[in-house]
């Protein structure tokens, strides 16, 4: 098992490497390791699996690099947590990220919950109100490509349905023959979604990222961010909206269409993901909580969207 | 409604596959709480790179390459074929998406390639898909995972996976038992046919 941890901090203009060294003294007894300090090195050998050495190489009071963890151990991956948590008050910052999203989680689930569940607004019953007619009309073949192109298999497909049904509007596809990859292509570049160049190559990476171009064309075109407009006219210099597009991309796919790549991507997400952790909880013999109420995945749905600053406008 | 993943294990013996339809639950949440760790799947793409290449291509990729930076500090390149000197890192897919992780996970390739002696950024091992079975090491419950992997020329490989249940869950245990009756089950992970 492998996961990288990336840091990188600023120390307060009071304290020094010894400092660091110091408090990581206090915590060696969790972790078996030696830890070692010479000027502006702080060193951490482990003595037990594959883990890399951590080294805090101080340049002018900050560090910046990264730690990959090879252990068998996954307690001892959040002992290293811990200790950042115990150094993390000498430094003016000290800003931490892992390969599967383990900090955010780690770090958001000892803090309350900061979603809250809500009942459905009128506008959002509308929604609701779509998911029954689809019940009834089975989907046609357009929704079927988009559906199986996605390579999505959630549990419930209502949330899938209507943002395949969006996404038909705004491709603005009226036959199966409609369906162009260089145009979703195209406009996901255009959109300028976390990165305007994170699709370049279309017939090679096309089935791997479609889903993904699928939620972010979604989002772009069907929300509003607190009320400044839709998404894809917003610059991506207001205040929080990079954040919550990421929550609300990586959440989606993880949460609703049961399709992941690791932990939480910010802790925006770790957020939703303590959210929905909240009501379906999985117990200690694995079993797994299911509701089967339609309104009540759509309350946990709006709940966490508001939550990240996005309101539902749909599609003309 | 409270619903039991089923064990494979105990699937396998029962003899009965059906035994994993679960009538389709319609709200689920957190499917992958029975992963013990998500680095599970990182490994699991490691090691099906590894044999894929081996079986394919006779070629020898190892895992976890340790890398000297001098003094007591060492690392570990995720895949390192010492043939050609090719060296690869593995990342979820979020990362292709997210621009400063994309940066330091390329850096820190880098960095492996600056400390092995002729080593150069890994090549394409092309992409792929398959399916995974973990045992469940905490909790005695197995999860059936569709996996999927890509690699690009840089040496970056990416992957993402989604747990499956009823029917494609039913057919990658079919799958499993033919590779464990024919003598060709590695362990954890079967070739999804067509890839």
């Amino acid at each position: 098992m492998s996961c990288t941890i990336y840091y990188t901090g600023t120390l307060k203009e009071s304290k020094s490497p010894e400092d660091v060294f110091g408090a990581i003294s206090n915590h060696m007894q969790n972790i078996n390791a030696n830890l070692k300090q010479s000027a502006n090195l702080v060193v951490i050998n482990f003595l037990q699996g594959n883990s890399e050495t951590l080294v805090f190489d101080f340049d002018k009071n900050k560090i910046n690099g990264f730690w990959k963890w090879n252990g068998n151990d996954p307690e001892e991956f959040y002992k290293i947590f811990d200790m950042f948590i115990e150094i993390k008050p000498l430094f003016k910052s000290l800003k931490i990220d892992d390969d599967e999203g383990l900090w955010n989680e780690y770090v958001i689930q000892k803090q309350p919950c900061k979603i809250k569940l809500r009942p459905l607004s009128s506008d959002e019953m509308k929604f609701l109100d779509r998911i029954k007619e689809n019940e009834i009309n089975p989907a046609n073949d357009i929704e079927k490509l988009v559906m199986a192109k996605s390579n999505l298999s959630p549990f419930y497909k209502s949330l899938l349905r209507i943002i395949v049904q969006d996404f038909i509007k705004i491709m603005k596809i009226e036959s199966v023959d409609d369906f162009n990859p260089h145009a979703i292509i195209d406009l996901t570049n255009e959109l300028n979604f976390m990165g305007a160049d994170s699709v370049k190559e279309e017939s090679k990476y096309f089935d791997f990222h479609f889903h993904y171009m699928l939620i972010k064309i979604w989002i772009s075109y069907a929300f509003e961010y607190k009320k400044l407009g839709v998404v894809k006219e917003l610059a991506e210099d207001i205040r929080g909206l990079i954040t919550s597009k990421e929550a609300a991309l990586w959440g989606i796919t993880s949460i609703f269409l049961n399709s992941h790549s690791g932990g939480a991507s910010n802790s925006k997400e770790a957020e939703m993901r303590k959210f929905a952790k909240k009501y379906y909880k999985t117990g200690s013999l694995g079993e797994v909580m299911v509701i089967d109420k339609l309104e009540r995945e759509l309350e946990f749905f709006f709940s966490m969207m508001n939550y990240l600053g996005f309101e539902y406008i749909g599609v003309e | 409604m409270l619903l039991y993943v089923p064990n494979i294990a105990t699937i396998m013996q029962s003899g009965n596959l059906y035994v994993y339809r679960l009538n389709n639950p319609v709200y689920y949440v957190d499917p992958s709480g029975s992963l013990v760790w998500p680095g599970e799947i990182h490994n699991a793409v490691s090691n099906h790179i590894q044999r894929k290449q081996l079986r394919n291509y006779r070629r020898w990729i190892t895992a976890n390459k340790i890398v000297h930076y001098g003094g007591i500090k060492y690392g570990f390149a995720n895949l390192y074929d010492k043939a050609t000197g090719e060296v690869w890192e593995i990342k979820p897919l979020s990362y292709y998406d997210k621009n400063t992780k994309r940066i330091a996970s390329e850096a820190q390739l880098q960095r492996y390639i600056d400390n092995i002696d002729g080593a150069i950024a890994g090549s394409s091992l092309g992409s792929g898909s398959f399916y995974y079975f973990s045992m469940g090491k905490v909790v005695p419950v197995s999860q059936v995972y569709k996996v999927y992997f890509e690699s690009h020329n840089n040496g970056m490989i990416y992957y993402w996976y989604d747990p499956i249940f009823n029917e494609e869950a039913a057919a990658a245990i079919t799958l499993m038992l033919a590779a464990m009756a024919a003598g060709v089950y590695n362990g954890s992970s079967v070739p999804i046919p067509g890839f």
